[in-house]
């Protein structure tokens, strides 16, 4: 076997520079990760969680670009034609991946407008889960049944989104029907009486209780209770729960659809 | 069960096995020192207890004790977020007007045990409150809410032993009314003194000065005017800010759907 093309190309001097390269390499990159970690850890504590992945993010890529830079460099390899290549490159490869450019630059948006943060729970089409991570292509969400979601950055652009957490208190909206024989002056005052007794709703918003529509065998009223939004699921619960107690010792019919079938 | 109701802040033994039964206001506590362990419970709820002794259906807390672990002390704390509290009526107050005004807030009971240091144990309030939200709907904080108003005074009659009174001295040095129908007394901040078995905090001192909803709040951290011999029994839960400006009026403007 002929080594001599191979002994021509990887001289003496060549093979320094590779080894000095190589240990740049191995000395750097763990120093990048090592630099990265602190960075999001010291900026989530001062700051917010959202801003630590951001800032971790950033100097990844920063010392990321710098390092493989720096080691081209130490090869011997002049940039110039390699980014005149790469440019040529990224326009191939710009028009083979204008659906990840879109996510990237989509990415960028939803850093900049904020319209959630790790750690809120938001709701995309059917999906309602805990933010992960939002990352460079997608944000990565956990369902409340334990579901991992991906979900494209660029669709939560083009998408409505709700931060259901956004807010510190929320408003827990109960239908309450009830027979049209009923006082509904009563039936007010049992309602903010349940209200009134739950220690999980707050006084001020004060509760509301709006009158909303006639319905074929019932009057339907709003029963309206602010919480704060830990609390939000658990009330819901209790209020409705409460209603159906208090209603059945109170004697206020809640009326329901029936079906009288006719043999003949 | 007590002499006067100064002793119930005065430490007390903890026998084996004997339950040791304190009643302030609403809240009855028993105190178990049992196998090396400190159990706990307590009832807000108001009720009479049928006897002395604890009841079987309610839950005990456990606390590992050290050894010397022989006795116990209850020290009042006032309650651990701000606390709203509406005037006995809506009120105006003309530019350049004062008004000095007191509440009773419940108070929390801490347990210490006693050996040979002293160790705080817990917190218990006397009575369940309701949360309330104090500012808007995009921010604010979580506070208490008070059912009894601030007054122009306080008999004491009126103060019991599970009551701190806290007096609020509300200065309008704007250029306009201000209308007073909710104030945010900042509890975590007063001190606690105690005078003749009754319970008082230090002055709150608001003056507004115009800026919507804010004002400067001030606490002394000294015993009232009206009982200036008072002993300290508690210090703020936080320290105290000289001349913070903060939200101590709102009025929400939208609860409707």
């Amino acid at each position: 076997m002929d080594f001599s093309l191979i002994n021509e190309f990887i001289s003496p001097d060549r093979f320094e520079r590779l080894i000095i390269a190589l240990v740049f390499l191995a000395i750097a990159l763990p120093l990048v990760y090592f630099v990265r970690g602190r960075i999001r850890a010291v900026v989530t504590k001062k700051h917010s969680e959202h801003y630590g992945m951001l800032a971790s993010k950033i100097i990844h890529y920063v010392l990321m670009v710098l390092v493989i830079v720096i080691f081209l460099t130490e090869l011997g390899l002049s940039l110039t034609p390699l980014l005149g290549a790469a440019g040529v490159l990224g326009v191939a490869i710009g028009f083979a991946s204008q659906t990840s450019v879109s996510n990237i630059i989509s990415g960028f948006f939803l850093i900049a407008e904020r319209p959630f943060s790790v750690g809120d729970v938001i709701k995309v089409g059917e999906t309602t889960g805990v933010v992960l991570s939002i990352d460079t292509l997608s944000a990565k969400l956990r369902t409340f049944d334990n579901k991992f979601v991906r979900i494209p950055n660029e669709t939560l652009v083009k998408s409505e989104v709700t931060n259901i957490t956004k807010f510190p208190i929320r408003r827990v909206d109960v239908t309450v029907s009830v027979a049209y024989k009923e006082d509904l002056g009563k039936v007010r005052a049992l309602l903010m009486d349940i209200a009134e007794s739950n220690p999980l709703a707050l006084q001020e918003p004060a509760p509301l209780i709006n009158f909303h529509m006639f319905n074929a065998s019932s009057v339907d009223l709003l029963f309206l209770v602010w919480t704060t939004r830990e609390n939000f699921i658990q009330l819901r619960n209790e209020l409705n729960e409460a209603v159906k107690v208090r209603f059945d010792a109170d004697g206020i019919e809640i009326p329901f659809p029936q079906v009288v079938v006719h043999e003949t | 069960m007590f002499s006067d109701t100064t002793s119930m802040w005065e430490p007390f033994a903890l026998p084996e096995d004997t339950p040791v039964l304190r009643r302030i206001g609403p809240m009855t506590l028993w105190l178990l020192r049992k196998a090396g362990e400190l159990w706990i419970q307590s009832d807000v709820s108001g009720t009479e207890p049928l006897s002395d002794a604890p009841s079987p259906d309610g839950i005990w807390k456990r606390w590992a004790l050290r050894n010397g672990d022989h006795s116990a002390c209850l020290r009042p704390f006032l309650p651990d977020k701000s606390i709203v509290v509406k005037p006995e009526y809506e009120i105006y107050l003309l530019k350049n007007s004062h008004v000095r005004t007191y509440t009773r807030v419940p108070i929390w009971v801490g347990i210490d045990v006693i050996g040979d240091t002293r160790v705080a144990i817990t917190e218990i309030p006397t009575q369940v409150l309701s949360n309330t939200w104090f500012g808007g709907f995009t921010d604010g904080e979580l506070c208490y809410w008070v059912a009894s108003s601030a007054r122009r005074s306080m008999p004491l009659e009126l103060i019991q032993p599970h009551h701190a009174v806290c007096i609020m001295d509300i200065r309008n040095q704007s250029d306009s009314d201000l209308k007073v129908d909710k104030i945010c007394l900042r509890v975590e901040r007063l001190s606690l003194f105690e005078h003749n078995g009754h319970l008082w905090a230090d002055d709150t001192e608001i003056t507004y000065e115009g800026d919507e909803g804010q004002a400067q709040i001030r606490n002394d951290g000294l015993a009232p005017i009206e009982v200036p011999d008072a002993a300290i029994m508690n210090e703020p839960r936080q320290p105290h800010k000289r001349g913070l400006a903060e939200r101590a009026f709102f009025f929400f403007r939208e609860t409707g759907d």
